[in-house]
């Protein structure tokens, strides 16, 4: 199945303690660049309530499979970002050990004028032990 | 064609890299953090962020193309990564494609020699001086 569901919009602002915690945790030297993966500190906790709360899911039990970034614009700091996330695909493929569902969702990261920075894809994989 | 960079290694994985991590991320999934749920789950131990590992990489991007290089990146997430483990960042090839713009073939690979996360990336290459 493919589906498109809105999964709603959200704020972030982009702050220099937030991005020196993500280099300092991630062995990068300071700087003031925005690395190239920030935007999960954004995105992981919305990714988490659309498997919980509307794909009832349990987030433990899904297996991150994939990710990809398109970067359309740079990241800064002091930026405002507005997220939106959606559904892009929610299928079944059968697997090594029985059936697994695979979805895919999009986030789009704007500016506060409008203009698009960044587009990220994550797709999680869940397998269904034991059914047909 | 594009020159391939060089391999970086990474100091040895630690616990402590995943607390680190998951506070600077959003991500605590106990999983990453508390060895008693991960044992409970199933799992011999800890193990790392998919995110930290792909961060980790994308990192060398920019150290061998410098930051902002990137105009795509891609990761397909293979094996768990383990404390203790060694990992490099190895960019399998650089094909140039149009104007100043190269693909990338990278991997993440464990001492064993297994790739623990793959990736693709896109990146600007400025100048012809390396």
């Amino acid at each position: 199945m493919t589906v498109s569901a809105d999964l709603g919009t959200w704020d972030f602002e982009v702050t220099a303690e937030s991005v020196a915690a993500f280099r300092a945790a991630t062995g990068a030297p300071p700087d003031e660049r925005v690395p190239p993966t920030f935007t999960v500190v954004a995105s992981s906790g919305m990714i988490d309530r659309a498997l919980r709360d509307v794909l009832r899911l349990d987030p433990a039990r899904t297996v991150h499979g994939e990710q990809t970034y398109d970067y359309i614009a740079p990241v800064r700091i002091g930026q405002r970002l507005r997220g939106s996330a959606r559904i892009v695909s929610d299928t079944m493929k059968k697997g090594g050990s029985g059936m697994m569902r695979i979805v895919t969702i999009a986030v789009e990261y704007r500016d506060a004028a409008s203009h698009a920075l960044l587009l990220r894809e994550t797709t999680v994989i869940i397998e269904k032990r034991g059914q047909g | 064609m594009t020159r391939t960079p060089v391999p970086i290694d990474f100091p040895p994985i630690r616990r402590d890299d995943f607390h680190l991590y998951a506070h600077a991320s959003g991500d605590m999934n106990p999983l990453h953090l508390d060895p008693a749920q991960a044992q409970a789950a199933g799992l011999p131990d800890v193990m790392a962020q998919g995110m930290y590992s792909a961060a980790l990489l994308a990192g060398a991007v920019e150290r061998w193309f410098g930051a902002g290089a990137m105009t795509r990146y891609g990761v397909r997430f293979r094996l768990p990564v383990w404390p203790g483990d060694r990992l490099q960042a190895r960019c399998l090839s650089a094909m140039a494609v149009s104007g100043n713009m190269a693909d990338l073939d990278l991997g993440l690979f464990n001492a064993a020699g297994q790739a623990v996360l793959s990736a693709s990336a896109r990146v600007r290459v400025e100048g012809s001086d390396g």
